[in-house]
């Protein structure tokens, strides 16, 4: 009985051997790895009362409830030997939340957003959306659909940059 | 006419029973709902483009649409509902509940973001200062809606609540005032005061095995539920307000005739035979309270005196009415309405024999 156990053990280990191997394979063939590692974190961003002064503090977006208030970071990192231009970043404002004006950031980018759903982009306040009437508005901050950041220059090799913005629940 | 007015207001009484529950848009996001966020990076290297890559959680680097995981949190459940009251209902000593309709209403809101049971308790005997309460109505109960109610987030329920008014005493008077409070409880979560985290849909609260955090939101209440922040109770109160007729009776008599050897008396008149005595009750309904219908004033003259032609009743000194008699010295009004702020008065002849 022993003997007999340790051998389905052993068998059944292998299997779980070879279609690990199989999974890599069928992987480094259908998509090679990219000059870019791209990370996207959250974090709920708390309003508190620090001596009278309204100040606030990150942690994490394990509670979040409508109304409070989401900040999304991308973090990419050129990870190959070369350097990466005309670096686009392209990030969907989340289902259910709204764009918190002025909040997107990155250092050395510029940032332009749309409210068609990404086919067009403009900066932020030049921005027009139809209104039930047919007439043309001024986008508000809640009509965003898509942001937008364009890092100026090249991603020197093994070097790690960021863009940020943040969103309320609905 | 009369049943055309009657169908009219029947017709808006079934309407207003129909809507009771009032729809509304839901507040926030519902709980359980998974927020998704991908980014997506393009660039070129050595002036080739290259397949854009999507981001993970963990950082992504296979390059091409849909190889990037979304960066993800659930929506939690928000606990968040409000009660209000602060409406007056006139009722009469001896009223109940179930006969009278002595109605009391209420409105409840779910502002939570998921659909909640509620159950609702009505107090009359509040131990509370917050605000007139002159006596206790006994007896309360929630009438309308069916208990525990179903609310969906955003939605308002209107509730009724009816009691039994105690019988007229010192305390039971004109203008007295009763509170009663309506305390609405989020069934299937446990009442914790200031917690932030009280319960979880699946696993441990405060932890990342938590999907779905229950998190109390609500205020605190003006009634039973005062200093009740964040507890999923919600209080207010409603006030009955005692609107009875309060009648005066006064009786007074004065010799209004005498003559002696055939001429009338200017001066002094006595009450010596022959003189006639006339006999004024004066009824008043005080200013503010309810009107009294039905009054029916009766006054046995003594039977040493013979009453005079017939008694007549005048309301706010206008043309007076003529009362009948039961027999000729038992004096009978009809009945007779009199308003707040009215005065009735019964005038009795009758002469000494």
């Amino acid at each position: 009985m022993k003997i007999n156990n340790t051998f389905i053990a052993t068998a059944k280990s292998l299997l779980g051997v070879v279609a690990t191997l199989v999974f890599l394979t069928t992987q480094a063939v259908a998509a090679p790895q990219g000059h870019l590692k791209v990370t996207s974190k959250m974090q709920k961003m708390e309003i508190i009362n620090k001596g009278g002064k309204q100040t606030y503090r990150f942690i994490p977006a394990a509670k979040v409830l409508p109304g409070e208030i989401v900040q999304y970071n991308t973090f990419y990192e050129n990870i190959s030997n070369k350097p990466a231009g005309n670096i686009n970043i392209v990030n969907a404002i989340p289902k259910h939340t709204v764009y918190l004006p002025n909040s997107a950031q990155g250092k050395n980018t510029q940032s332009v957003f749309s409210v068609d759903g990404g086919r067009h982009y403009g900066k932020a306040g030049t921005l027009k959306v139809r209104g039930r009437d047919g007439k043309l508005y001024p986008a508000k901050p809640s009509d965003y659909t898509h942001i937008r950041w364009h890092y100026q220059g090249n991603l020197a090799p093994r070097t790690k940059q960021a863009v940020a913005f943040r969103v309320r629940l609905r | 006419m009369k049943i055309k007015i009657m169908k009219t207001l029947l017709s808006v009484a079934v309407l207003s029973a129909i809507t009771s529950t009032a729809s509304a848009a839901p507040i926030g996001t519902a709980a359980g709902t998974a927020v998704d966020n991908t980014a997506s990076i393009s660039y070129s290297v050595g002036g080739q483009n290259q397949t854009p890559i999507e981001s993970s959680e963990t950082g992504n680097t296979t390059p091409g649409t849909g190889n990037g995981t979304a960066t993800t949190f659930v929506v939690d459940k928000k606990v968040d509902l409000l009660v209000t009251g602060a409406t007056t209902t006139n009722v009469v000593p001896g009223q109940t509940g179930a006969a009278d309709n002595t109605e009391l209403t209420y409105t409840l809101t779910n502002e939570g973001n998921s659909t909640e049971d509620f159950t609702l308790t009505a107090t009359d005997n509040l131990a509370l200062a917050v605000g007139t309460d002159d006596f206790n109505s006994t007896g309360c109960t929630v009438t309308a809606p069916a208990l525990p109610v179903t609310i969906a987030s955003g939605d308002v329920v209107n509730v009724t609540v009816e009691c039994d008014i105690p019988a007229s005493s010192a305390t039971v008077t004109n203008g007295a005032k009763s509170l009663v409070d309506l305390l609405a409880e989020v069934t299937g979560v446990t009442a914790s005061s200031g917690a932030d985290t009280v319960g979880c849909i699946s696993g441990t609260p405060n932890t990342p095995s938590c999907v779905t955090d229950v998190v109390f939101a609500d205020g605190t209440g003006t009634g039973t539920d005062v200093g009740g922040d964040r507890n999923a109770w919600h209080s207010a109160t409603s006030t009955y307000i005692i609107n009875t007729a309060d009648l005066t009776v006064k009786k007074t008599q004065a010799v209004s005739e005498m003559t002696i050897n055939g001429a009338a008396v200017t001066g002094n008149k006595y009450h010596i035979p022959g003189a006639e005595i006339t006999y004024t009750i004066t009824v008043s309904n005080v200013a503010g309270a309810a009107s009294a219908t039905g009054i029916i004033l009766s006054d046995t003259v003594p039977n040493t005196m013979t009453v005079v032609g017939t008694p007549t009743v005048s309301i706010d000194a206008g043309p007076p009415t003529d009362v009948t008699s039961g027999s000729s010295n038992s004096v009978t009004s009809l009945g007779f309405d009199l308003n707040a702020g009215s005065t009735a008065v019964l005038t009795i002849i009758a002469t000494v024999n």
